[in-house]
């Protein structure tokens, strides 16, 4: 998806992107943060600066990668001030899973787990693993959006899952 | 030494609970057990049940509630209407057709149009100013593709939304706009010449005057004025409803314009579809309202309702000679939609069921301005058509 910012309908193709993309991106937010409370204030703010850089008269070709890079790049300023939740906090509560009537309990029990095993997966790994298994991004889009090259991706994607197994199977 | 303590000794070794105080607390720790389950180490949540596919599986689960994301998006919007894009000049669409120059305005176009647009328009607004306000008169009928659309658009429509010095009257004013727009596309896709670069212009005329209802309604609910941002929503959806049946009812009886109809009628049901949306995105953000305050309201409302459904009654009359009969009967019927909307509100109200009485005046408003829109449009287009 791509937004001019000279288009008639630039309002409404910023919509459009918000409705698409919202929940991939609050999820990359998730899985870097584990706080919801915190992960809807990155959304919000990626979202904000996207259409000030579309305001101020600048195109977007992928909207999506410009997305990710966005909330990647506002995690990391936020991380250098704060240190990131500790894992006891996200088992004490940090994270609920969404308040839908419609999401079952063992669903959130098992959305709950799934980030903890997530978590256990050093960055940058994890990033590039959320990516390609929760997200459905190939390596080449994973690279556009971090900047790396996609032989690098694909070795992050290995030693993540790497990682993740080994936690999965430690006891 | 020690004899002397043994016998306390001894006696301290026979300190021992009652019966009833054993039993007693034995009941409270086995409460307190049962109410606190070991936790269990981090890694052991991931049980042997658990495999890499379920914990993708799971985390595409992870998603923001319905509530979460109108928040979000509410949010978003108050910082795009802060935050406009900023407008460029070259981009003005609605540059005026120039003619071959075998008139003497067609002439004075072309001498002027190299200018850049501002220098243009001033020109062409001193031009008007000294040859009287004949030529502001002419342009209110022109059409896109006419000599003196851009007059109207330029010229007419700038200084009268210059007067506008209210959320309200702006909100108002745009969305006369709006109608305006859809009318004149109905009459050019109907006569079958909204076609090639015209249908274009036309579309992004429509479009960008979407986008300025839309902004209005934003500006009206930034000064507190939830309700009447609601309004706004409801009256552009009635007008693209309006248009839209206007438009299948004559893409139905005029093979030769039927292809232009179908081209503006997409676009048509393509923006209804975007103000629906944003009107449940606004009415879900509302506050809560208090039930004094509702009473009021919906009692407001329907008084209000009964004169605007005479003013529409009267409005189908005069001018149903010069719209589509199919119409008219079709307006009639929206008419009458309107007054047992009306009679439902009454009885909800006094019932005390004030937000349904509301929203029943809410529907009949919405089907009145469809009835009189549907009459206009095709009273429009008939005369284009003669």
């Amino acid at each position: 998806m791509r937004i001019l910012s000279s288009s008639d309908h630039v309002t409404e193709e910023f919509s459009a992107a918000y409705e698409e993309y919202k929940d991939a991106i609050f999820r990359h937010c998730c899985f870097h943060v584990f706080d919801r409370e915190r992960a809807k204030d990155f959304l919000q703010e990626t979202f904000i600066k996207t259409w000030e850089y579309i305001a101020a008269g600048h195109d977007i070709d992928n909207v999506r990668a410009f997305l990710y890079k966005v909330a990647t790049h506002l995690i990391i300023n936020a991380a250098r001030k704060k240190k990131e939740i500790s894992l006891d906090e996200l088992q004490e509560g940090g994270f609920e899973p969404a308040g839908d009537d419609d999401v079952a309990a063992r669903d959130s029990v098992a959305e709950r787990s799934a980030m903890i095993a997530l978590s256990h997966i050093e960055e940058p790994y994890r990033g590039a693993v959320t990516m390609r298994f929760v997200e459905g991004l190939s390596p080449a889009e994973i690279a556009e959006i971090t900047g790396e090259s996609a032989n690098a991706v694909s070795v992050r994607i290995n030693r993540g899952l790497k990682q993740l197994r080994t936690n999965l199977n430690h006891e | 030494m020690s004899d002397a303590l043994d016998p306390i000794f001894h006696r301290a070794r026979k300190i021992e609970l009652r019966t009833k105080e054993s039993a007693e607390i034995s009941h409270t720790l086995h409460s307190f057990i049962a109410n606190t389950p070991v936790r269990a180490e981090a890694s052991t949540c991931l049980t042997t049940s658990m495999d890499q596919k379920t914990v993708f599986h799971a985390a595409k689960n992870v998603h923001l509630s319905g509530e979460e994301s109108v928040v979000i998006e509410q949010n978003v919007r108050r910082h795009m209407l802060s935050h406009p894009v900023r407008a460029r000049l070259d981009d003005l669409e609605t540059w005026p057709s120039v003619h071959s120059g075998t008139d003497f305005f067609g002439m004075l176009l072309s001498f002027l149009y190299p200018l850049r647009p501002a220098t243009f328009f001033s020109a062409i607004t001193a031009l008007i100013v000294a040859s009287g306000t004949g030529m502001s008169v002419m342009a209110r009928t022109a059409l896109p593709g006419d000599f003196l659309y851009a007059v109207k658009v330029h010229v007419n429509e700038n200084v009268s939304a210059a007067l506008q010095s209210s959320p309200d009257a702006r909100a108002l004013f745009e969305t006369e706009l709006l109608e305006s727009r859809l009318r004149e596309a109905a009459q050019l896709a109907t006569a079958g010449q909204l076609k090639g670069d015209l249908y274009s212009s036309v579309s992004r005329g429509i479009n960008r005057q979407l986008t300025r209802t839309q902004d209005a309604a934003a500006a009206l609910a930034l000064s507190g004025q939830d309700d009447a941002a609601l309004d706004v929503h409801s009256q552009v959806e009635s007008d693209l409803t309006a248009n839209a049946n206007v438009l299948i009812s004559f893409g139905e009886t005029s093979p030769t314009a039927k292809a232009d109809v179908q081209d503006l009628l997409k676009n048509v049901s393509s923006a209804e579809s975007i103000v629906t949306h944003a009107r449940v995105v606004r009415e879900k953000s509302l506050p809560p309202i208090e039930q004094v305050d509702l009473k009021t309201r919906a009692e407001t409302s329907i008084q209000n309702l009964l004169s605007k459904i005479d003013t529409v009654r009267l409005y189908i009359e005069q001018n149903a000679d010069g719209a589509d009969s199919q119409v008219v009967i079709q307006a009639r019927g929206r008419l009458d939609y309107s007054k047992r909307m009306l009679t439902n509100a009454r009885t909800r109200a006094q019932a005390g069921q004030y937000a349904d009485a509301i929203q029943n005046v809410r529907d009949a408003q919405g089907a009145l301005q469809e009835a009189k829109t549907m009459v206009a449009v095709s009273s429009a287009v008939r005369a284009r058509l003669q």
